[in-house]
């Protein structure tokens, strides 16, 4: 265990604990964009720094991506913290004043957009947590593409992903809604590409595309075969209630 | 909001219109919900003394603040309207699952209006509402309909129908829910059947939210330790049913025998809820969030050979000792019947009886009958009679309409025990006191549910009362009609009232609502729930003279014999001191200074 | 921590939902079956009624496909826990479990199953009938669970 000063209160923890983790398990609060708990730290957005001190030196870090290593103090709301933030904000809000998101932490920091440096409004931060989510899943159908203020998500040759099983993990994990798919009766479309749904032959909702259900036949879920997936099937809710049935009284 | 939803779904039937609104909230406080707010509405919404089968007419579905909530068994519901069978007020309860369920769509009222010219049935799922063609499952018994419309849109959807006998607008049509609950008596069904209305199908995905969840769940563990600690809701109802009364009133001497001109059935005991627990019982069952769990799954065998649930002990009584059959298959066959076409088995039972008394007078005959021999005591004949009433056919397109019609029509309306026109329950007023003034003050008819003194004057809960005393019933009727019309209200069960008092449940009410209701309001919610509803009989034409019972009751014909010998019910006698108890003139009209009292002055009628 | 094991009894179940009521109220602060921990299924024959929530295998199919670690084998307290912030709302765990016994919450756009409240399992607490109960582990429940479980999977072997 190691030694780190947080705020000026002192706490033990596990080598390697990154200073995001230490801070939050003690209830500092520290914003955060990019970051997702399940997911590899990326530290791209910078919305999460604070001043570390080592051994006297000091220096902003992004703290989702800082692993403590040696005894060190950190402090998360000084002034040269807070305006590294501002700084952060003042970028997102610029770009993506739509966002949810953005708008509450431009209104938290005091900060309004700057029309005149304004880029075309968009919704997409950059945080690339749908990359992220995407690769985590094995499925590693889409990526950033170009650099700096040109980035962008997107798939391969900018076509319709290939090896995407149309998850929706990448829109469930967007903290500004700027991934979206929809479910229109028999089909979801996703990333431009249009996904066949597995209809629950029971109660007749809609809960997965095919793909990701041979998707998960492939990771290895037993009760998933990925030969028969265009089968009728059921639904996880009428499975149950399906097999519950052979607990009836005299079966 | 906390408890209520706060929306009110309106469907007009005659032009489809469907329209969400914001709840009165003041009225949610002062009348709670299902039965009290339910009939507030529709009093306030139908002006007028209308023709139950007229197109002006509303029918009310109404949840509670507590349905839906894991308060002790909150899992009801009420359906009001003007009832057919009496005219008066018609406010039916039932459990189940359905209530609950229109709450988790978001409801806390649906109000029905108007009239559809062809079958319909309104699906409800959360927010997307529509009235859907219903011709496919016009016809069918309530068990075939809930099953192709469950089919039809949501295995989870949860169903509240009428069978043919609503249909053909019988008055002694219910609805039917969940398959085997029923918001019975008054012939409510037959409102929805003259609506063309076959069914309301609820899903809902949103919950119930409570003020203060903390003393929510303190409340209900109080409410919950009252009940484990009282035999009758943790012991009798849950083991036996409520059929485990027919060998506890056949030993009062108060088991109304043979269309009432006795009270003991020797045999009672086969047709009790210890021989059907014993011979014919799957298990029991829980409505939604029931700590009690008094229904039975239940099955007759041999030629009656059926599946079902119940009967509950009113049920028993009617096709048993009041035919004087003591057959449990007949008698479970004819409530499954029941079930399955909508009948209230009551009204069905005791109107057989009738029938049966008619045909040993010999005013009717096998002519009359189509074939049948209606004696008492015949398991077949009475099978076959309730088969017909279901069906509408033969004979049974008299006898679906209940006693006082029947006696109506061959002129001896003396054989219908009835209380403006609607069946006495099973307990003799001639030998218990109490209830039988609770059967002639009843609100909607005769009716052991609208003021339960059972409870004190055979069970002795809270105290044990003389059944034959007189001197102290009207206060106790007036309590049990207050409490009742309170827990009616709340969405609570009543049976919860054996062992809680108003305390307890205003302590869950107030939790949920955050209204801080105290045991002593929400008995003036029900005292108000009281009056409002006698206010609307008054003005559809009821009076001192309809407070009344059969006079085979009240000195006609003194029980022959058993430990109730020679006993007449006194409810001439108690009926002035009642009045006098609810703050009435001596003809039974609330006192202005009573409806000042209770808010009710500003004239909803 | 002793461990336990939760037993579900569905001869006892009368079916009045009382533990969906009491799990999603203190999981989501309101009564709520839709989005239950613990479902019951009831059935018209012979009015049997079988409450069902997660078996926390040992051997998990949903841990499986949890690439993110939001699902994880606790064996110190012996259940299949489930860490909320860790997950993508992927649903690959929904479609593994082949119980059905995870569901997902499309409004928090997370996965949800039962995690025992915390050795304190609100459901047990709340059912009026005794049909599920939280006991200690030892070998005669565990094999009476083992036995309960493996009647599930021949039952689930027979549907697809």
């Amino acid at each position: 265990m190691i030694g780190v000063t947080i705020d000026g209160r002192t706490i033990a923890v596990e080598e390697g604990t990154t200073l995001l983790d230490a801070a939050r398990s003690i209830g500092i609060k520290i914003p955060t964009l990019c970051h997702h708990d399940g997911l590899p730290p990326d530290g791209n957005c910078r919305l999460c720094a604070v001043e570390v001190d080592e051994r006297g030196r000091k220096k902003l870090v992004s703290s989702c991506m800082y692993p403590i290593k040696s005894e060190i103090s950190a402090d998360t709301k000084n002034e040269r913290v807070i305006a590294a933030r501002r700084f952060v904000v003042q970028l997102l809000i610029n770009r993506n004043p739509k966002a949810i998101a953005i708008g509450e932490l431009a209104k938290e920091y005091g900060v309004v957009r700057e029309e005149r440096f304004a880029l075309e409004a968009d919704l997409c931060v950059r945080c690339g947590r749908c990359v992220r989510a995407c690769e985590s899943n094995g499925t590693d159908a889409i990526g950033m593409a170009r650099a700096g203020f040109e980035r962008y998500v997107a798939a391969p040759y900018d076509e319709a992903p290939e090896s995407c099983v149309g998850c929706a993990s990448c829109a469930e994990v967007c903290p500004t809604g700027k991934i979206t798919y929809k479910d229109d009766g028999l089909i979801r479309k996703i990333w431009n590409r249009t996904f066949d749904l597995a209809v629950c032959r029971r109660c007749g909702s809609r809960y997965a595309t095919k793909e990701q259900l041979a998707h998960i036949g492939r990771l290895g879920a037993a009760n998933i075969a990925v030969e028969d997936i265009d089968e009728p099937r059921l639904c996880d809710k009428c499975r149950k209630a399906i097999y519950t049935a052979k607990f009836k009284t005299g079966s | 909001m906390n408890g209520w939803t706060g929306t009110v779904l309106r469907v007009n039937l005659s032009d489809g219109g469907i329209k969400r609104e914001p709840l009165d909230t003041v009225a949610a406080r002062d009348y709670l919900g299902c039965r009290g707010l339910g009939t507030y509405y529709y009093i306030k919404e139908v002006r007028e003394i209308v023709d139950p089968f007229s197109e002006a007419n509303k029918i009310i579905f109404a949840t509670g603040p507590l349905t839906g909530a894991m308060g002790t068994s909150t899992g009801r519901f009420q359906v009001v309207t003007r009832s057919p069978l009496t005219g008066t007020i018609g406010a039916a309860n039932s459990g189940g699952y359905f209530g609950p369920e229109l709450k988790y769509a978001g409801y806390d009222l649906i109000i029905l209006e108007g009239k559809s010219k062809k079958p319909v049935y309104l699906y409800i799922n959360n927010g997307d509402v529509e009235l859907r063609d219903a011709s496919a499952v016009w016809g069918l018994d309530t068990h075939s309909a809930t099953d192709a419309l469950t089919a039809e849109t949501d295995p989870d959807a949860k169903v509240t129908c009428i069978g043919p006998a609503g249909e053909r607008l019988a008055l002694l049509a219910n609805l039917i829910n969940d398959k085997h609950r029923a918001p019975g008596r008054g012939g409510l069904g037959a409102v929805m059947g003259s609506k063309k209305l076959k069914a309301v199908v609820a899903r809902g995905t949103r919950g119930v939210k409570v003020a203060d969840k903390d003393a929510f769940l303190k409340a209900v563990k109080e409410s919950r330790e009252l009940l484990s600690a009282n035999g009758v809701t943790s012991g009798g109802l849950p083991a036996y049913g409520t059929n485990v009364l027919v060998n506890i009133l056949n030993q009062t001497g108060a088991l109304p025998t043979r269309n009432f001109h006795e009270g003991y059935f020797p045999t009672a005991d086969k047709v009790g809820g210890e021989t059907l627990a014993a011979e014919r019982m799957f298990r029991n069952k829980g409505c939604a969030s029931c700590v009690i769990n008094c229904g039975r799954v239940s099955w007759s065998q041999g030629k009656y050979a059926a599946t079902g649930e119940g009967p509950e002990y009113e049920s028993a009584w009617a096709f048993g000792p009041d035919c004087c059959v003591d057959d449990l298959d007949a008698v479970n066959k004819a409530n499954f019947i029941c079930n399955e076409y909508g009948l209230d088995t009551i009204g069905m039972g005791s109107t057989i009886a009738a029938a049966m008394d008619l045909y040993e007078m010999g005013v009717i005959d096998k002519e009359t009958t189509g074939g049948a021999e209606l004696r008492f005591g015949d398991a077949d004949v009475m099978v076959s009679m309730v088969e017909a009433a279901a069906k509408g056919t033969g004979f049974g397109e008299i006898l679906q309409h209940g006693s006082y019609r029947l006696g109506e029509k061959f002129g001896h309306t003396e054989v219908s025990m009835t209380s403006k026109k609607q069946e006495m329950p099973a307990y003799d007023p001639r030998g218990i006191q109490g209830i039988g003034l609770n059967y002639a003050t009843s609100n909607r008819g005769a009716c052991h549910v609208r003021g339960y003194t059972i409870s004190p004057e055979v069970l002795g809960l809270p105290e044990k009362l003389d059944p034959e005393s007189t001197a102290e019933k009207p206060a106790w009727v007036k309590a049990f009609q207050d409490l009742t019309a309170a827990v009616d209200s709340a969405g609570m069960c009543l049976f919860t009232t054996f062992a809680l008092g108003a305390v307890p449940i205003a302590a869950q009410l107030a939790a949920a609502t955050g209204v801080p209701y105290t045991g002593d309001e929400i008995v003036k919610i029900g005292e108000r729930v009281w009056n409002m509803e006698r206010l609307y009989n008054i003005k559809a034409g009821f009076s001192k003279k309809d407070d009344a019972l059969p006079e085979r009751m009240t000195g006609g014909e003194p029980v022959p014999g058993g430990p109730m010998q020679g006993r007449i019910s006194h409810v001439p006698q108690m009926l002035d001191v009642y009045y006098e108890a609810r703050g009435w003139d001596a003809d039974g009209v609330p006192s202005q200074a009573k409806l000042k009292e209770l808010g009710l002055e500003e004239k909803l009628i | 921590m002793v461990k336990r094991v939760l037993m579900v009894y569905p001869e006892k179940c009368t079916g009045c939902g009382s533990c969906e009521l009491a799990c999603s109220f203190t999981h989501e602060g309101e009564f709520r079956p839709s989005v239950s921990r613990i479902g019951v299924f009831r059935f018209d024959e012979g009015g049997s009624n079988v409450p069902m929530t997660c078996f926390q295998c040992e051997e998990p199919a949903c841990l499986k496909v949890c690439k993110t670690g939001a699902l994880w084998r606790d064996e110190e307290k012996d259940i299949v826990a489930f860490n909320e912030s860790k997950c993508i709302g992927c649903r690959m765990c929904v479609m593994a479990c082949p119980f059905g016994n995870i569901s997902y919450n499309r409004t928090a756009k997370k996965a949800s199953k039962c995690d025992q409240c915390d050795g304190l399992p609100q459901c047990v607490e709340f059912c009026p009938n005794k049909a599920l109960d939280y006991l200690p582990a030892d070998t005669e429940n565990w094999n009476k669970k083992r036995a309960f479980t493996d009647k599930m999977r021949r039952a689930l072997a027979e549907v697809k």
